[in-house]
């Protein structure tokens, strides 16, 4: 008796482990799946320098401008945006300013020209980002004089670090 | 009279019992067959597909699971494994199946599984095999946002 | 040991050459403007013919002036402004024998400087300035005659010039 109930026993548990082994002509597998958040921001290069070249007699030299860079974007996620920022960098707002603007990706919002704050504050750039992927958007950057100081023009050139960040809204 | 009487018993037994009495030889018909054997197993679950991965502008990086395999055995002609999910995967996402083919079988590659059958395998004749990897690969655009669930996936083993 | 150390050195060698290869939700450009130098000046037009028609008795002719016309400046760079006359077409530097013109702006930088002779050959410097822009300064003329020069008329070419400081 005990015999023959070790081996009904065994029989039981090889049922119970491994029923799709037993299935005869089909078998079946469960398969889970998940989307994790993606947040993933890229860019084509440098733009190319801007030159500030003269200007009318009297006048403060026209805006000089650039647009040979694109940036790449994918997320999973809903209602993100772009800021920008100057890292080891900054400018006198009264003096000149360096806006920058921003192609939005399909169903975002861009608010045109945006001046970068010349300490290292941040500014909306593009709002209202939402599970996209997407290359190949334009970025133009402007740079003019306000003001024509000798004493606060101490340089012939100008190096800004802007940094984009792709993060909540 | 007493000889011819048993004479004519033994003559009886041998009417009566046939065969029993032939002699030194006896024959039996024996019946057999082989019935139609189609089985397939699979050796478990694969682990979840995690999609967590991209480049940025490119949809994100498709997530694949090869630890599971599935077992055969026919002695058919030209069967063929279909494959299905119960029900739809969610917007902009899929779900492939590749198996690895039987000896003398075709593969269909990548197959997105979806609630028909689907053919994954064909060619299927007289063999038992198994070990044979099944790969899965989840992927996903940017639109489907975060998400996660789970189907559960059935192979058959058919008349090609 | 020297096989951990090793490991460690290539890590922090690949990670410190490729920040940008793993930018992840930020990226970064360096945005680069170069300011060139440059100057740039305009005048509102010619002023009228200076003319000169009266005199004290035993006096030389009294000098005609002008002061119509003005002059807009940009610049990038400190400079000056410099004037230069001559005969319109001619390559001289002079004025007719026996006239005399000279030029002053309202000044830029510093105190206004007194009238400079122009036509006795070479550049004058009438104005010194800084970066900035200027509008609508004021171009004084001053033109007058020696007591034997008879009647005549004439016009000449005053150039202004924006220049580093030589």
């Amino acid at each position: 008796m005990k015999k023959f109930l070790s081996i009904l026993l065994i029989f039981a548990s090889f049922l119970y482990l491994e029923p799709s082994a037993f299935s005869g002509n089909s078998a079946q597998q469960t398969v889970q799946f998940a989307v994790e958040e993606i947040n993933e921001v890229s860019v084509s290069g440098d733009p190319e320098t801007m030159y500030v070249g003269p200007g009318e007699p009297g006048r403060l030299p026209p805006e000089v401008s650039e647009s040979s860079t694109t940036y790449n974007i994918t997320t999973t996620s809903s209602n993100k945006k772009i800021t920008v920022h100057l890292t080891q960098s900054s400018y006198d707002p009264t003096l000149c300013y360096l806006k920058v603007n921003l192609q939005p990706p399909s169903g975002a919002t861009s608010p045109g020209d945006v001046q970068i704050p010349g300490d290292n504050s941040s500014a909306n750039v593009v709002t209202g980002i939402s599970r996209v992927s997407q290359s190949g958007l334009g970025i133009t950057y402007k740079f003019r004089f306000v003001g024509l100081d000798s004493e606060k023009l101490q340089q012939a050139s100008f190096n800004f670090l802007v940094n984009f960040t792709l993060t909540d809204s | 009279m007493k000889k011819l009487f048993v004479v004519l018993v033994i003559g009886l037994f041998v009417f009566v019992s046939g065969q029993a009495m032939a002699g030194n030889t006896a024959q039996q018909t024996v019946s057999f067959q082989i019935t139609a054997i189609n089985e397939i197993a699979v050796s478990g679950n694969p682990g979840q597909l995690v999609v967590n991965a991209s480049n940025a502008g490119e949809d994100p990086d498709p997530a694949t699971d090869d630890t599971t395999s599935y077992s055969v055995t026919t002695n058919g002609e030209l069967k063929k494994i279909v494959g299905k999910i119960d029900s739809a995967m969610p917007s902009n996402t899929k779900l492939e199946a590749q198996l690895a083919a039987t000896t003398g079988g075709s593969s269909a590659g990548y197959v997105e599984l979806g609630e028909l059958d689907q053919n994954l395998v064909t060619g299927i004749s007289l063999l038992s095999e198994s070990g044979k990897t099944i790969t899965y690969r989840f992927s996903a655009q940017a639109e489907a946002g975060t998400l996660s669930g789970q189907r559960t996936v059935t192979f058959t083993l058919t008349d090609g | 040991m020297k096989k951990l150390l090793t490991i460690l050195l290539s890590l922090s060698l690949i990670f410190g050459l490729l920040p940008l290869a793993v930018a992840g939700n930020t990226f970064q450009q360096a945005v680069n403007v170069q300011v060139e130098c440059w100057r740039e000046i305009g005048v509102s037009g010619d002023p009228p013919t200076l003319v000169i028609t009266t005199a004290e008795a035993g006096s030389p002719p009294d000098p005609a002036y002008d002061d119509s016309t003005t002059f807009s400046l940009s610049a990038t760079c400190a400079g000056q402004m410099l004037a230069w006359t001559g005969y319109v077409g001619g390559g001289h530097y002079y004025m007719p024998e026996g006239t005399h013109i000279a030029i002053k702006v309202d000044p830029i930088l510093g105190e206004a400087l007194d009238y400079e002779q122009l036509g006795t050959g070479g550049w004058r410097s009438i104005a010194a300035f800084d970066a900035g822009t200027w509008e609508n300064k004021r171009i004084y003329y001053k033109f007058w005659a020696d007591p034997d020069v008879s009647p005549m008329s004439d016009s000449i070419n005053v150039v202004f010039l924006l220049t580093g400081f030589w």
